[in-house]
């Protein structure tokens, strides 16, 4: 039996999983818009802020942990840039170095946060709630995001290059922008925004 | 097909009537009239809503019987009903209402505090409400007594969860929560009673959470006011024994005596209150006899325990809130 | 051979399901999932009526003793939580999903596994919920369960817990749900239906799941707020530590707000489904009707407030957010003359969809001009939190969103088995229906003005409320015996039901150009569209038919379906899809279990089956999409 093939092929057509991704950020984003506005809604109900007896936060390493997740982001990037033009492995390098970067910000937010947990807790104060709530929210997306690029190199590792491989990238890199986005607005909201 | 039709809806909310003294419709001050005025204007324009669509339902219905084909086509009488009922002359019709609304909002404004002539604070208990006189040193509970010509700012709080006091016949609600200074303002204008329920759901007693709002004439209110500033008058002697014997204490305070419980409402002059229980239960000596032994059986899963007062000390304790005017 | 015969062997052999036993449990199909959606979702509305049943049962009379408060509490919270969470929501995603890529011309949903896995993880989360019955600690602190007395000092049995812990889990169904659907109606549309061509149902989808999208973190939020408040002592709603109860209230309605138009929106698609089909003629003024929908999403996101009027607003928060709930009633007033328009110039058939879909206008606007009543602060802050609201909101989500799902269920009815309902039958629910729930919901009005809150287990005689109380209990037992009939009707003629044949009602959308029910594959040719109802196209439709004789559109090397592009619908690519798969309810189950080991405190174990998560995340992955296994 002969059937008719159909024969559009674009040259670049993003996957369903992009679109789904899109979607999935969309809905993220919007879960941390949602923790940000409750941070600035408490900030503004509570005249002092941080409460007495808490120091206000740290800038220096919050801001280095930002700025790993802001390369992991330029990493999935170039990558991304790669892959198409068949540079499969300039596209692994790019995912690896996002992935160590991502693992950087872990590391590095985690110390930020253990110096935190000896001076404050959660219990004490409405401050020491959302704190730790949208630190701990940022980590654990984080935290997904590094599992995500290791599925992603792990594709990527496999051979020859196929569409589906290129696809994950693609997936990839959006999400990593996400967070990279993500961490710079919780770096502005609760790093930033008390030492004015 | 057709349902109650609009004529139908007034005439029973006609015969509904103005309601007993919890209604929405029975009321004795500026906002609550006020939004009942309101109230009276939106279900006018609804009705001629309503009608409106229900014809166009009815002539739907009736083109089902006749012959006439299915236009194919949106027609400009189509696309005009559309848009024209839809749009247009809502959008005329609801700009109205907004201006109405923007109108009729500062009568149901919060008062400023030290605006009014008499200040009280209602604090929201599971399941009563506190009622303090703070100008005066009183403190009651379920029972407002107000002067009839005055202005009365009334500030809500709450003891624990959020509460709403809601009597309908003197204005809007007010939610009582945690660290807010909600206030509502009362002035009413002749004597009458007025009975208001909690209007939040605040867990297992919600349903009787009520208190009684008495609107008397000036003289007879100072009367009243005066009466519940002095301590308790009591017969003294056993029955405070027996009040104290058997726990009442612990909750209860009675101004006078040794007896400072503040977990429950304040029992100074309980036998000058109409009600029990957050107006749940007539003050008879039989009802409060009954409350005494077994509150559960009144309100499931309030605070207050039973008790197993014997049959004189019962006598006795009954005897002694009886006389606490 | 013929082509054709060749082709068609070739699909049946390819889109096979396996033997039932396992389908059971890797069916991927979106025709079985959105079946498994109606039917379990009718379950709920079941239980919950069950409940509200009960609960008019106690409020016959003042001061009844049929339950007591406790129970009481527990009834009407899991009657709110049941009808909006685990009924009304996802029945409507049951017809979008059996629906949708039928009426799109589409094989399956973008992501079947995806879909399967939204399933699994409603029932499951509907289950947690509901064995909070077991331990007589069902959630118990009204629908919205507001802090503080959600907060452990106020609650502490574990009743709010399985509340916030279920709804997190529902939560995550309802937003893969959402993006599936999505995707499904953005990429998988037949070949000419450009969105300006796309159904208006599947325009309310779209604008639904948008909505869930962007409603649904709110939600999460309040839920994670609650619990780590109640599990680990944080202090977002304790005024004491800095916290407000009030944030609480603003993160629940900026998501409860819009969730009332993601219950509208879907409903409203079937009432623009229906109403052409018998009126016999295409919608009026589609344009306007599909920017109505996408408006009324839109703007929902900017009225929540007016669930706070009572709280102690500023004046001018308060002036601001009224304005808007005026201004959302005019899409939906544009929908409802447009819907009339297109009855009163169409040749009306009133059978059985077409009946409550009618019945479904008179009931809304009775909502819908209440519901403009509260956007009247002061009038708001007299009678919101009474039977008033209670008679508005029944209004608008039983006639709004249950009426056109009777409908939907009676119309699509003979699409999903091949076989008709009893007209009769039909006809004599409706009527049922319709005056029960006007007896039922009609007097709490006057008991709302008569100053009765809502809530209440029990009430005083003497008020006034007595009469209001009685008419709606019995009411409440005539629209019981509605329901009753309508599932008698649907069982009965699943059975012995005349055959219905591809498209009994002549309606104008692609579902009804297969048979009925549709094949595994959908249809054997991907249709080509060239207007906005496409079923009345009888040249295309032939167009088809010689489209299988030749061979082409017919996809057949594998589980195929096709891709175009967002705007115009022009080819893209090909999709190879997943058929069976055991992962989605591997990772539904491993959630499920963290979530019950959270629900008990038992953190550590909860971290241990966070692996078996992951593990069947790996596993989803790691099996071939295109792997077709045979029986």
């Amino acid at each position: 039996m002969t059937t008719v093939e159909p024969i559009w092929t674009r040259a670049e057509t993003r996957a369903l999983g992009w679109w789904a991704m899109l979607l999935v950020v969309a809905t993220e984003g919007t879960l941390f818009a949602t923790l940000l506005a409750s941070y600035l809604y408490l900030r503004f109900k509570n005249v002092v802020w941080p409460p007495a007896g808490v120091d206000k936060p740290q800038v220096l390493l919050p801001c280095v942990a930002t700025a790993f997740l802001l390369a992991a982001a330029g990493a999935m990037f170039l990558a991304a840039r790669a892959l198409p033009r068949a540079r499969v492995s300039a596209a692994r390098a790019g995912v690896a170095a996002a992935l160590v970067c991502g693992v950087a910000f872990a590391m590095f937010q985690f110390l930020v946060v253990h110096a935190d947990w000896g001076e404050f807790r959660p219990s004490g104060s409405a401050y020491g709630s959302i704190y730790y709530t949208v630190v701990a929210v940022l980590w654990a997306h984080a935290a997904a995001g590094v599992l995500l690029l290791g599925f992603c190199l792990g594709q990527l590792s496999r051979g020859s290059f196929r569409p589906v491989r290129r696809a994950a990238l693609e997936v990839g890199a959006l999400y990593t922008y996400f967070v990279a986005v993500a961490a710079l607005a919780v770096l502005l909201t609760v790093y930033l925004s008390p030492q004015l | 097909m057709r349902p109650a039709s609009p004529a139908l809806l007034l005439a029973v909310l006609v015969l509904a009537g103005c309601g007993g003294r919890q209604s929405t419709l029975r009321t004795d001050t500026a906002p609550a009239g006020r939004i009942e005025r309101l109230w009276w204007v939106m279900f006018a324009g609804s009705a001629v809503v309503c009608a409106v669509v229900f014809v166009l339902v009815l002539v739907a219905v009736l083109r089902a019987r006749g012959t006439r084909a299915p236009s194919q086509e949106d027609g400009r009488g189509a696309r005009g009903l559309m848009l024209f009922g839809g749009a247009v002359a809502p959008l005329v019709v609801l700009v109205a209402l907004f201006v109405l609304i923007l109108r009729s909002l500062p009568s149901t404004a919060q008062p400023r505090p030290g605006s009014a002539s008499l200040r009280i604070d209602v604090v929201g208990h599971d399941w009563f409400w506190e009622i303090r006189y703070p100008d005066q040193h009183v403190t009651t509970a379920n029972e407002i007594h107000i002067p009839a010509g005055e202005t009365v700012e009334v500030h809500v709080s709450t003891g624990d969860v959020i509460h709403s006091l809601w009597v309908p016949g003197l204005n809007r609600k007010i939610d009582t929560i945690p660290a807010h200074d909600n206030r509502v303002l009362i002035d009413a204008r002749s004597p009458g009673v007025f009975r208001g329920q909690c209007a939040e759901f605040c867990g297992l007693e919600h349903a009787k959470m009520g208190l009684l709002v008495f609107v008397d004439r000036p003289d007879e209110f100072r009367r009243w006011l005066a009466g519940q500033e002095k301590p308790a008058a009591g017969a003294g002697g056993r029955g405070v024994e027996a009040f104290d014997l058997y726990g009442c204490s612990g909750c209860h305070t009675i101004r006078g005596t040794a007896a400072r419980g503040r977990i429950g409402p304040d029992l100074t002059h309980l036998a000058s209150r109409t009600t029990l229980a957050a107006a749940s239960i007539p003050n008879r000596r039989g009802y409060l006899a009954g409350w005494i032994l077994d509150p559960q059986h009144v309100k499931p899963g309030n605070r207050m325990p039973g008790s197993d007062v014997n049959g004189p000390d019962l006598q006795v304790l009954l005897d002694y809130l009886g006389s606490l005017r | 051979m013929s082509v054709a015969v060749d082709v068609l062997r070739k699909l049946e052999e390819t889109w096979e399901p396996p033997a039932p036993a396992r389908h059971f449990f890797t069916t991927v199909d979106h025709k079985v999932i959105g079946k498994r959606y109606l039917v379990t979702s009718f379950v709920f509305f079941v239980l919950a009526g069950l409940e509200a049943v009960a609960m008019r049962t106690q409020l016959i009379e003042p001061e009844n003793s049929f339950v007591g408060p406790s129970t009481y509490n527990q009834l009407f919270t899991m009657h709110g939580v049941t009808m909006i969470f685990l009924f009304v929501t996802p029945m409507l995603s049951g017809f979008g999903n059996y629906v949708v890529p039928l009426m799109i011309g589409a094989r399956d949903m973008a992501f079947p596994r995806l879909n399967a896995f939204s399933y699994w993880v409603y029932v499951l989360s509907g289950i947690y919920i509901y064995s909070s019955f077991l331990f007589a600690i069902a959630p118990n602190c009204g629908w919205f369960c507001y802090a503080p007395l959600s907060e452990k000092l106020a609650t502490p049995d574990r009743n709010v817990d399985f509340y916030s812990l279920g709804l997190m889990f529902l939560t995550i169904s309802t937003t893969v749900g959402a993006v599936n659907f999505i995707v499904t109606i953005f990429k998988l549309r037949a070949p000419g239906m450009s969105l300006n061509r796309l159904p208006l149902f599947c325009w309310a989808q779209l604008a639904t799941q948008l909505s869930a999208i962007f409603a649904l973190p709110a939600l999460t939020v309040a839920n994670l707020f609650q619990e780590l408040d109640r599990k680990f002592d944080f202090r977002f709603f304790q005024p004491a530590h800095g916290g407000d109860t009030v944030l609480y209230q603003h993160l629940f309605w900026i998501f409860g707000h819009p969730d009332v138009y993601i219950i509208f929106l879907p409903a409203v698609g079937i009432v623009s489904t229906v109403i052409p089909t018998f009126s016999q003629r295409p919608i009026v003024g589609y344009t306007w009707m599909a920017l109505a929908t996408m408006a009324t999403a839109f703007v929902g996101f900017g009225v929540w407030v007016h669930h706070m009027f009572a709280t102690g607003l500023p004046q001018i928060t308060m002036a601001f957010f009224s304005a808007a709930s005026l201004l959302i009633t005019i899409p939906s007033g544009v929908q409802i003359f447009g819907w009339c328009a297109t009855a009163v110039t169409g040749r009306p058939i009133l059978r059985t969809p077409m009946l409550f879909v009618l019945g479904f206008v008179v009931v809304f606007v009775i909502g819908g001009v209440t519901g403009v009543m509260f956007a009247a602060i002061p009038f708001d802050q007299q009678v919101t939190d009474s039977y008033f609201v209670v008679a508005h909101f029944h209004y608008v989500l039983f006639g709004g969103a249950v009426m056109p799902i009777f409908a939907g269920l009676y119309y699509w009815f003979p699409k999903l088995t091949g076989r008709m309902y009893n007209e009769l039958l039909g006809q004599i629910s409706f009527w049922l229906i319709f005056v029960g729930l006007n007896m039922t919901f009609f007097p709490m009005h006057i008991a709302g003005l008569l100053g009765m809150p809502r809530r209440v287990y029990t009430y005083l005689p003497g008020l006034g409320w007595d009469v209001y109380n009685l008419l709606s209990s019995i009411g409440a037992y005539v629209l019981a015996a509605g329901v009753a009939v309508v599932a008698v009707n649907l069982i009965v003629s699943r059975r012995s039901g005349v055959a219905a044949g591809d498209n009994p009602f002549n309606a104008n959308t692609l579902e009804w150009t297969t048979s009925s029910p549709p094949p595994h594959y959908n249809f054997a040719v991907l249709p080509t569209v060239r207007s906005a109802n496409p079923a009345w196209d009888r040249l295309d439709r032939a167009e088809d038919g010689a489209r299988l004789e030749r061979g082409e559109l017919v996809l057949v090397d594998g589980h195929q379906a096709l891709a175009t592009t967002v705007n115009e619908a022009e080819g893209d690519r090909v999709l190879e899809m997943p058929s069976e798969s055991p992962w989605p309810l591997a990772l539904a189950f491993a959630i499920g279990l963290v979530f019950t080991a959270v629900l008990v405190d038992h953190y550590a174990t909860a971290a241990i089956l966070g692996l078996l998560v992951l593990a069947s995340l790996v596993g989803w992955h790691v099996q071939k999409p295109w792997h077709h296994e045979r029986a």
